[in-house]
């Protein structure tokens, strides 16, 4: 729930800052170390199994999203022809930094068509990571005030 | 008594709070920002497109539009060089048009599409549109040739839909139009708003409709 919120709300709030170009790559920073803070707190909380389960809930949408258009469902509905802006949409956090990238082609798409696709199971590996870190042993020489 | 462990689980409890008020609260400041610097256009009067969108959401109307293709053939050997073409759907929820290209020539345009950025397409991508406008730019061929020439070199950038006017790394269809003619000195905007929609181009002064269908 908290790293969904944070989502959310990075949307909105980087989606805004690129009415100021430049703020929106600084959000976006922001919003990396926040996710994998996000993932520290959790490795606190979970066990390793509880925060995997974590770390795909949270990009749900996304995977649900991302594996639609790979599988070409929209000839089912006619709403699927917005699956790819809303992935987009749900990509906004990491965009400014995409737009970094050189105009490179691959197949005649732009390589940031790829990475839309590839930055979900970045994030849910962002925010596992801290998972993998060994954990460091509790001090036992904590004094009293 | 506290001890040294209570204080920092304490800071390290603000600490996991605060994380996740971050984005709401830079969120709510720059929409006031961004509200305030530009209120002039939340009026019916404005034109804008946020108005033209939240009212068409209103009638449940919510995207680019769809609907079947009108016969009628669209006169595209008239186009010069700098010439745009738009094309929409009758529910299209940000104006009259759904979307814009700069010819370019040879039968081809600029456009722009999450999947394949700011690109060339072929201009038989319009036939299908119900609602077709051909606008000719007010201005002598070499400041077009110049605006194709500006929007050429943004070839293969980002594609974000709700690209702003400012900025040049993430663009959309309308925006890249906009800016190759903004480089040149001719503003296609007439009301200063956020985001330009196909429609903005088609109510500037500056261009002259030479061809028009469905509308």
């Amino acid at each position: 729930m908290r790293a969904c919120t944070l989502h959310i709300s990075s949307i909105i709030a980087i989606g805004l800052a690129m009415y100021f170009p430049g703020l929106d790559i600084v959000l976006a920073l922001v919003y990396v170390y926040l996710v994998w803070k996000e993932g520290e707190y959790c490795r606190r909380r979970c066990s390793r199994t509880g925060m995997a389960v974590v770390a795909i809930l949270w990009q749900l949408p996304g995977y649900l999203l991302a594996s639609s258009i790979l599988l070409s469902v929209e000839s089912i509905s006619q709403f699927a022809y917005y699956f790819i802006f809303i992935l987009e949409l749900w990509d906004t956090p990491l965009l400014p930094l995409l737009s970094l990238l050189p105009a490179w082609t691959l197949l005649d798409r732009p390589l940031y068509y790829y990475l839309l696709f590839l930055q979900v199971p970045l994030l849910s590996l962002c925010y596992y990571t801290p998972a993998l870190i060994k954990r460091k042993p509790k001090s036992r020489s904590a004094g009293s005030i | 008594m506290l001890a040294m462990n209570d204080y920092a689980n304490i800071s390290k409890y603000n600490n996991d709070t605060s994380r996740i008020l971050v984005f709401p609260v830079v969120g709510l400041l720059l929409l006031l920002v961004i509200g305030a610097a530009n209120h002039h256009l939340l009026t019916d009067r404005s034109g804008s497109v946020i108005y033209t969108y939240v009212a068409s959401f209103a009638k449940g109307e919510i995207g680019t539009g769809y609907g079947s293709p009108t016969p009628g053939a669209v006169p595209f050997s008239q186009l010069e060089p700098g010439d745009i073409v738009l094309g929409g759907w009758p529910n299209t929820a940000y104006g009259l048009f759904s979307h814009a290209g700069l010819y370019l020539g040879e039968h081809k345009v600029l456009e722009g599409y999450v999947d394949y950025g700011l690109s060339i397409q072929d201009l038989s991508t319009y036939e299908h549109y119900s609602r077709i406008c051909l606008l000719r730019v007010n201005a002598p061929a070499e400041i077009k040739a110049r605006a194709v020439e500006y929007a050429l070199g943004e070839e293969k950038k980002m594609f974000y839909p709700l690209a702003f006017k400012s900025g040049d790394r993430l663009w959309n269809c309308t925006k890249i139009i906009w800016r190759a003619y903004a480089a040149q000195g001719i503003d296609l905007d007439e009301i200063g708003d956020l985001w330009i929609a196909p429609e903005s181009l088609a109510k500037s002064r500056s261009v002259s409709v030479f061809y028009e269908k469905g509308i």
